[in-house]
């Protein structure tokens, strides 16, 4: 049957490569500026302007656009250079070109969302230690972590959110959180569609959300990290002992502007949902880029942080005495 | 109770000689001769075309009984006649002479419906096809079993919404799919009925193939522009697919096998009053995997699992109670499924784990309905329906693992189940009166309950029996829709014809009504004999809509009623044709030009997918305006050895949304300025025919970005983002494509081979902004680079198709 298997190969390439064609359109376009810029609270902002081109036009040495000007406007006045973003702040970005015209955008910052509450628990835990020879100890522990973090939506407004994190852990230990399950908090999935819930496409990263399940109110966040892992190694007389058990992830909560959230959406759409691939093979509509840039070329988004430091010191400790 | 029916077929063939006839004529075919009397008469004829062979006929009767006439005919021919309901049927007298039963070839049916042939040797001239100059509609056109039959079409599936595309004025959609756009109208405007009843999802596989087994169908009522009084409810066209109603005298039917599906349909009678019709049919797509399947997964420890496949069914049992009292109940059920997913298993010494996934996606239509056909006096008929129709769709994806140690088992389970389905009980009763020989009032009314279930989701996940997570949502619906009509239709003169009517409807949803009144008039004048002018003007009114995010038929798409903020679908459409046919109405050449408007029509808002999906729908559409014109000319030829039309189309189509393009007004998708469809069938002789289709037409709209600009680099990561353009902005290339079909018949039945695409012309369906590999050689090898390109997207090349339909 091998022959079989390389003709329904073939017949496959066959038809894959006989699909797309080559082609220049004759269609008339004209450029126009772009502006990008994520305006942080606690810092300054960064705008990067430059303009549009033909998708097939290969030469990018032309896509800057070294007579800008640009002017930022804080609260319907214009910032100085030394401005640094403060939540609430009305932004609005302004940029001009003799040769591609006006672009301008606006967004505001957002307020940071309190997070009221967190709580975790260690599960599904493993040990290998061998604590017998006091200069030459060891463990190696292997968990699920499942935590909760709860926030609190500010009333009376449309908020948009992402979730994100990072791991630590010190010089003389290793520490990894394993997989994050994008499932265990159904709200990471809120932006797709029936189809694409039903078909199983891939929100993996996709930790965007709005508060529109719970506006005004509070809501707790699952966040389940599966075959997670620490060890370390020490011997009696290391000072450092106690600090390798110093591990653990740095949770960050970003309020985020409308305009940030859309962007993430549609890249979301872009490349993982029903859309996308949809109009990859000329069975409907082209995604169009999301902009909020008055010549529809750019984002201007802003975005507040809470944090949150998860140290799992004490339940590393306690997993270990638990198992003596 | 043969004694009953001979008193009925006595009683109709005295009626029949009551009717006198004019009728003048030397030397001609005697088929042409059939169709002059079948104009003049209510009745068909139905006999064996090896029985005309060259008969040719002289005949000179003024206001002579029908029975006379024949009789005249057939004195000096070794043809008989007989008058059996409305059917006169012919063969030939020698074999029943001899024969106490008919030879196989003079063997003609009974057939009880209008133009049924279920036999293919049997040929059919009735009053159903009556040309164009002597009727009163625009766009309107009834069309046979057989006749969709003569269209070739993809993998030899004879399809009706594809042989309703070769008509001017529709377009196709996606190519390969069946879309139907009426006048610069959309998909959803659409009303597609199976014996007078609503029917939702006329779609397999994407579009691939029609809900509607062509086996079994009598014919189609299809009107776009002069649209009667009786219907409503869209705003496009309406199209009523009328089943046949089987057989009297023996049991027959037919079976077929083909390359992707196979049906089979018998029909029959039950005692002397009763027939019964079964139709079915089956795709093998999920046969055919099988074995594909089982080659994949025999080298990997993943099992795939897939399938695909859609089946239909009909039954109808047809009862006449009296010469004046027809009764019938029937059922359809459609469905489509898709099946994937796949299995996993891991094991070691103590522990393992087993993934299963699944996805489950089921969809199609129910319609139940039983009719009663009552013929009050000599001037009053009536027909009562009651239905129930409903569209369903369901879509499951299960995963659930299992992790196994020594000492425990943990199940996880994650469960998502979406439906989403519309459901009608109707009931109506609709009248013809016919106070005098130059008038005819149609009236009826009717109520429908609409149930909306637009989306209930169900989405849990379950850890060892455990709730770890559920969320249930539910939108439903409920309205009441009443509706009442009246038309009537008047010969003024001889030149003069005249259709007048009036559909009212009400549509109640959570105590919030809306009402239309749609005014419909038709007037038709001939100056001369074989040339008629007409106007047209209908209003039309839709209160349900169709939501779909793709080109193409998919489960998710959903039929919502118009609700909130948005007011109720309508369009004005005013016409002009003028028509001229040869004597008999074998030829006919016709130009009907329209203008249409369209108002609070529904659709996506631009970016409305960045709104989550739990949002109510309402907020992800925008309501605004179209407007259509065009003419369309057709040359037809409808019988003879070779039949067929030459069709072309000149055509604008444009829409305006205040949420849509910055407001700006831009062409339709399908704003084909110029079409033009061929189809001829070739009776090449009593075994072979021979059928070609060929169709061209100005690309589709198509929203090309052309221009892109740099990413923001948010997140470490940036990509070149399409910029926006106005919708529709790029004419995709010109399209055009070749289909052919020959049926060849043996003595059991018939083969039929056929050629979708046949000069393998791959039309452009899209455009991507895609990349080639550009190789390079330089002084260390040859280095490949990446180049951003423009790519045509081309879906179907030539496709053949075979299949053998066994009749008995």
């Amino acid at each position: 049957m091998g022959i079989l298997r390389h003709i329904f190969i073939a017949t496959l390439a066959l038809c894959a490569t006989a699909c797309y064609d080559d082609f220049t359109p004759d269609i008339e376009t004209e450029p126009v500026l772009c502006i990008n810029s994520l305006i942080t609270a606690g810092e300054p902002i960064e705008v990067r302007v430059s303009r549009t081109w033909l998708y097939s036009d290969t030469a990018k040495s032309n896509r800057s656009v070294p007579d800008a000007s640009v002017t930022v406007y804080v609260n319907g006045t214009t910032a100085g250079e030394d401005y640094i973003a403060r939540e609430g702040d009305s932004i609005r970005i302004v940029a001009e070109s003799a040769v591609y015209g006006r672009a301008e955008a606006a967004t505001k910052v957002p307020v940071a969302v309190p997070i009221v509450d967190v709580s975790f628990s260690l599960s599904d835990i493993s040990i290998w230690k061998d604590f017998s020879n006091p200069r030459f100890m060891y463990a190696d522990v292997h968990f699920d972590i499942n935590a909760e973090m709860t926030l609190s939506d500010q009333a009376g407004a449309d908020n948009f959110y992402r979730f994100s994190y990072t791991s630590f852990a010190k010089e003389y230990s290793t520490f990894y959180p394993g997989y994050f399950e994008y499932d265990a908090e159904p709200i990471f999935s809120e932006h797709e569609g029936v189809f694409e819930s039903v078909m199983g496409y891939d929100s993996s990263g996709s930790t965007f959300f709005t508060d529109r399940q719970f506006a005004g109110d509070k809501y707790t966040l699952h966040l389940r990290f599966t075959y997670g892992g620490w060890r370390t190694q020490w011997s009696e007389e290391d000072e450092y002992a106690d600090m390798n058990f110093d591990c653990g992830l740095e949770f960050t909560l970003s309020s985020i502007s409308e305009s940030y959230y859309n962007w993430l959406c549609y890249m979301w759409h872009t490349e993982n949902g029903i859309l996308g691939d949809i109009s990859e093979i000329g069975l409907g509509a082209p995604l169009r880029g999301y902009s909020n840039v008055s010549t529809g070329a750019g984002v201007v988004a802003a975005r507040t942080d809470t944090n949150y430091t998860l140290n799992l010191k004490e339940a590393l400790k306690q997993a270990l005495e638990l198992n003596d | 109770m043969r004694k009953i029916i001979l008193l009925c077929m006595i009683g109709l063939a005295l009626c029949a000689e009551g009717r006198n006839i004019d009728i003048s004529v030397v030397d001609r075919p005697a088929a042409e001769v059939f169709r002059m009397i079948v104009e003049q008469t209510d009745y068909n004829f139905v006999y064996s075309s090896e029985l005309l062979k060259n008969l040719r006929l002289t005949i000179d009767a003024k206001d002579k009984p029908l029975k006379k006439v024949l009789s005249d005919i057939f004195h000096d021919t070794d043809i008989a006649y007989k008058i059996k309901g409305k059917n006169i049927i012919l063969s030939r007298k020698k074999a029943q002479k001899k024969l106490s039963r008919p030879k196989k070839e003079s063997r003609p049916e009974i057939i009880r419906t209008d133009t049924t042939t279920v036999l293919p040797e049997l040929e059919v001239v009735s009053r159903t096809e009556a040309p164009p100059v002597e009727t009163v509609e625009i766009g309107a056109r009834k069309i046979s079993g057989a006749e969709i039959k003569n269209i070739p079409s993809l993998f030899g599936e004879n399809d009706v919404i594809k042989a309703l595309q070769m008509q001017p004025g529709i377009a196709a959609g996606t190519e390969g799919f069946a879309g139907m756009n009426v006048h610069g109208g959309e998909h959803d405007e659409n009303l597609y009925m199976l014996d007078n009843v609503p029917i939702y999802q006329v779609n397999h596989f994407a579009g691939l193939f029609s809900a509607f087994n062509t086996d079994i169908i009598n014919y189609i009522d299809f009107y776009k522009t002069s649209m009667p009084a009786k219907y409503d409810g869209r705003l496009s066209s309406f199209m009523d697919v009328r089943l046949r109603n089987g057989l009297y005298e023996h049991h027959g039917g037919s079976a077929r096998l083909g390359l992707t599906s196979g049906a089979f349909n018998i029909a029959g009678p039950i005692g002397s009053r009763t027939s019964y019709l079964i139709g079915l049919r089956r795709s093998w797509y999920d046969i055919l995997t099988i074995p594909i399947l089982a080659i994949v997964n025999s080298k990997q420890d993943e099992k795939i699992r897939a399938g695909y496949a859609f089946g239909d069914f009909n039954a109808k049992i047809y009862h006449s109670f009296s010469p004046d009292v027809n009764g019938f109940v029937s059922a359809y059920y459609g469905n489509d499924y898709l099946r994937s997913g796949s299995e996993e298993k891991f094991t070691a010494n103590d522990y393992g784990w087993f993934e299963s996934d699944k996805y489950n996606l089921d969809w199609g239509n129910i319609v139940v309905q039983a009719g009663l056909d009552w013929r009050i006096n000599e001037d009053i008929t009536s027909e009562f329906t009651a239905a129930y129709t409903r569209y369903f769709s369901t879509m499951k994806h299960d995963d659930v693992t299992h992790d196994i140690s020594t000492e425990s088992v943990d199940v996880s389970q994650s469960l998502i189940k979406t439906d989403n389905n519309i459901s009608d009980l109707i009931f109506r009763g609709d009248f013809i009166w016919r106070p005098d020989d130059m008038s005819r009032i149609k009236f009826g009314a009717g109520y429908t309950r609409h149930s909306f279930l637009p989306e209930r989701t169900s989405r849990s996940q379950i850890f060892n029996d455990t709730d770890i997570y559920r969320r249930d949502s539910t939108y439903t619906y409920g309205a009441n829709e009443l509706n009442a009509y009246i038309e009537y239709g008047r010969d003024i003169s001889d030149k003069l014809q005249a259709d007048m009517g009036l559909h009212a409807s009400l549509f109640d949803i959570d105590g919030d009504t809306r009402h239309g009144i749609s005014p419909r008039v038709s007037l038709s004048y001939r100056p001369v004999g074989n040339v008629a002018v007409k106007a047209a003007y209908s209003h039309t009114v839709q209160y349900v809509h169709q939501l779909a995010q793709t080109y193409l038929s998919l489960p998710t798409d959903q039929w919502i009623p118009v609700c909130g903020r948005f007011k109720p679908q309508s369009a004005d459409k005013v016409a002009i044709g003028a028509y001229w046919g040869t004597d008999g109405g074998n030829y006919t050449v016709s130009a009907e030009a329209y203008l249409k408007s369209m108002h609070n029509l529904l659709d996506y808002r631009d970016e409305y997918y960045l709104r989550p999906p739990l949002d109510i729908w309402n907020d992800r559409l925008t309501s605004g305006n179209g407007s259509a014109k065009g003419i369309d000319f057709k040359i037809e030829k409808v019988y003879g050895k070779i039949t067929g039309h030459i069709a072309y189309s000149l055509a604008w189509a444009d829409r305006t949304f205040k949420e849509k393009n910055g407001g700006r007004t831009y062409p339709a998708r399908f704003d084909n300025r110029h079409t033009v469809n061929i189809a001829i069938s070739w009776k090449a002789s009593d075994k072979v025919q021979l059928n070609a289709a060929w169709t061209g037409h100005s690309g589709n709209r198509f929203t090309l970005l052309s221009q892109v600009w740099e990413g923001p680099d948010f997140d470490g990561y940036t990509d070149n983002v399409p910029l926006r353009a106005d919708i529709n902005n790029y004419r995709l290339p010109f399209y055009h494509r070749l289909d052919l079909s020959c049926n060849v018949r043996n003595r059991h039945g018939y083969w039929s081979f056929g050629l979708y695409n046949a000069y393998c012309h791959m039309n452009t369906v899209g455009i991507r902004l895609g990349h080639k590999k550009v190789y390079k050689e330089t002084s260390t090898g040859v280095s490949t680079k990446s180049i951003p390109v423009f790519q045509k997207i081309k879906l179907l090349p030539i496709i053949p198709s075979i299949s053998y339909t066994w009749e008995f």
